[in-house]
């Protein structure tokens, strides 16, 4: 984009201006339910009839809404955790190894990212039943680690990709065995892919409604507990203010985030010169 | 010609990949054994875990398709039948809710390309260094709560929501709206907005990765900026529009939890069906719907790896 002419920086600007409307379409509803929250009305509406938090002091009160949120972190900490493992290990196998059975492997691995995911929900739900399996929060972990292995797999395999083989032969003519290099070698240089693919699951089963619909049981996670509340509009207040406090407090994490990377992004080039 | 089905087809027995460069420095012959039996090692627990999770369900769920209808549990009754599916194939309604689903659905992955190319051309090729910056700025509200924004939306279209009073205390409508929601339009409309930021990331990709030369070459030769983006940015751009269609397509399928937030009766898709079938509760019928459901996927998929040229799922890492 060096000589730019008058016409594309009118339709830069144009762009411009449309993206700055997806944003705020983006953004406004978010914003009025974060309004809601605090407004003085049981019934989560507008007219503004005044400002309360207390609906976030019901939040603490709501004992069915705290076991829900605490499931839903459980589960996603739990669940990110081993779909990271699981997917550095098969992406290290689908990438770095020559067996029978390889591509195999590589296909089941990406099958959960291209089935929809009640489909998926329903095969696990009746395989439990079949099996005599009550559901709990140790069903939605399994529902979510399986979903979330074609992203974490995905995510490390490309990392993988890119580490020089010679290094892998360097350290075996030094006498490291296979299992060394794979601790000593590939994992610390596939860290810079690890964090953002055990965010990326995290994100995914803390969000997820689909599958933890039908796996939860009676430990139900946040969103499945927040889809039951529609129904009763009266557990609605808290809920909205519980979410409205995830939504802020993501917001500010992300900004936070931005801001030293930005940061250390300029210290890096001060290095450099 | 390799079609698409041949990624499950290919032989492990074709011609060994050609000796790396590297291979030349290696003091010790590689011993193909222990390769081999390293990478068993390595695939051991992935497999197991897929195995338990991922392809018995598959086939747990084709048993429970073979029971008879309206039971939920397996040992109910004795026999495998084709009832279930005699059943559930000849219920017009289900076959017109598919039906009707995969248009819905159609349209939301169109309009969520249509609408987020040119964010994704804006971020990717114009915005500079900033662009992650915004990147994230436009995805991170639609990572936060899924049901939140159906919910917010919801409460912004309904007759007692914001947009609605904005209108009456604004006297520009008499009553409150009631076309906003509740039906497959609505729907439509949410599911699009829902999906809006994913399907810029696609593009967002393939845009990024667009040689400038190119664009430089034939603004060399004479084409106008908007020649330039029909003729060489928008073809080069193809793959992630395609990426980005069924990154929105596949998932939405199953959706269930918009129809029932906003689309009232008319907005019914096969989720809502399926869900239905699940909670009566009807395991072998459930187990049906969901096939058919995986077969509509599977269809899309073919389709997706033909457009995008995926001979191989080892293209995709």
């Amino acid at each position: 984009m060096s000589a730019t002419l008058p016409e594309q920086r009118r339709s830069a600007r144009g762009l411009w201006a449309y993206f700055w409307l997806g944003v705020l379409f983006q953004y406004i509803p978010l914003w009025l339910l974060v309004v809601l929250s605090v407004n003085d009305s049981r019934t989560l509406s507008l007219p503004f009839k005044g400002f309360t938090l207390q609906w976030y002091q019901r939040i603490l009160e709501t004992g069915a809404l705290m076991a829900s949120f605490q499931n839903s972190i459980v589960v996603a900490l739990v669940s990110a955790s081993l779909a990271v493992a699981l997917g550095t290990i098969a992406g290290l196998a689908i990438t770095r190894t020559r067996f029978p059975g390889r591509r195999l492997l590589a296909v089941a691995t990406m099958v959960p990212m291209v089935v929809p995911a009640i489909a998926l929900a329903v095969a696990l739900l009746v395989t439990l039943v079949f099996l005599g399996v009550d559901l709990g929060r140790p069903t939605v972990i399994i529902g979510h680690t399986v979903f979330a292995i074609p992203y974490t797999a995905l995510l490390v395999a490309v990392r993988f990709a890119g580490i020089n083989r010679n290094l892998e032969e360097a350290a075996m003519d030094l006498g490291a065995t296979r299992w060394s290099v794979v601790r000593r070698v590939y994992v610390p240089l596939a860290a810079p892919a690890l964090v953002p693919a055990f965010l990326f699951a995290l994100v995914l089963s803390f969000d997820d409604f689909d599958l933890a619909f039908f796996l939860s049981g009676s430990d139900q996670t946040l969103p499945v507990y927040f889809f039951s509340g529609l129904r009763r509009p009266q557990l609605l207040p808290p809920i909205v203010a519980l979410q409205s406090l995830i939504v802020m407090g993501t917001t500010i994490a992300i900004v936070i985030w931005e801001i030293v990377r930005v940061r250390l992004a300029r210290r890096g080039k001060v290095d450099v010169a | 010609v390799s079609t698409p089905t041949s990624q499950n087809t290919t032989t492990e027995s074709a011609p060994k990949p050609p000796p790396r460069a590297s291979a030349r420095a290696r003091h010790r012959p590689p011993d193909p054994t222990k390769a081999r039996a390293f990478g068993f090692q390595l695939a051991a627990l992935p497999s197991l875990w897929l195995l338990l999770f991922l392809v018995l369900p598959v086939v747990v769920l084709l048993l429970w398709s073979l029971r008879p209808p309206g039971i939920a549990s397996f040992t109910a009754t004795d026999g495998f039948t084709l009832e279930a599916f005699r059943v559930n194939l000849g219920t017009p309604v289900f076959i017109a809710s598919l039906g009707r689903t995969i248009v819905m659905v159609f349209f939301v992955a169109f309009f969520a390309v249509a609408l987020s190319y040119p964010i994704a051309y804006l971020l990717a090729r114009i915005a500079g260094p900033r662009r992650y910056v915004l990147l994230s700025l436009i995805v991170a509200p639609a990572l936060i709560s899924y049901l939140l924004r159906l919910f917010a939306w919801r409460s912004m279209l309904g007759s007692g929501g914001a947009l609605n009073t904005v209108l009456l205390e604004l006297g520009l409508t008499g009553e409150p709206l009631g076309f906003l929601l509740y039906n497959r339009f609505a729907v439509v409309v949410v599911l699009t907005y829902v999906w809006i930021p994913f399907a810029a990331l696609p593009i967002f990709a393939r845009l990024e990765q667009l040689n400038p030369n190119l664009l430089a070459a034939a603004q060399d030769l004479g084409a106008s900026p908007r020649r330039t983006f029909l003729r060489v940015t928008l073809p080069l751009s193809l793959p992630g529009v395609y990426a980005g269609f069924f990154f929105v397509f596949i998932p939405t399928l199953g959706d269930f939890a918009t129809a029932a937030l906003v689309g009232g009766a008319d907005g019914r898709m096969f989720g809502n069906i399926i869900r239905g079938v699940i909670g009566t509760p009807d395991y072998p019928s459930g187990a049906v719907l969901s096939i058919m459901l995986f077969m509509v996927a599977a269809a899309s998929m073919l389709i997706a790896f033909r457009l995008l040229r995926i001979k191989d799922v080892s293209d995709l890492a």
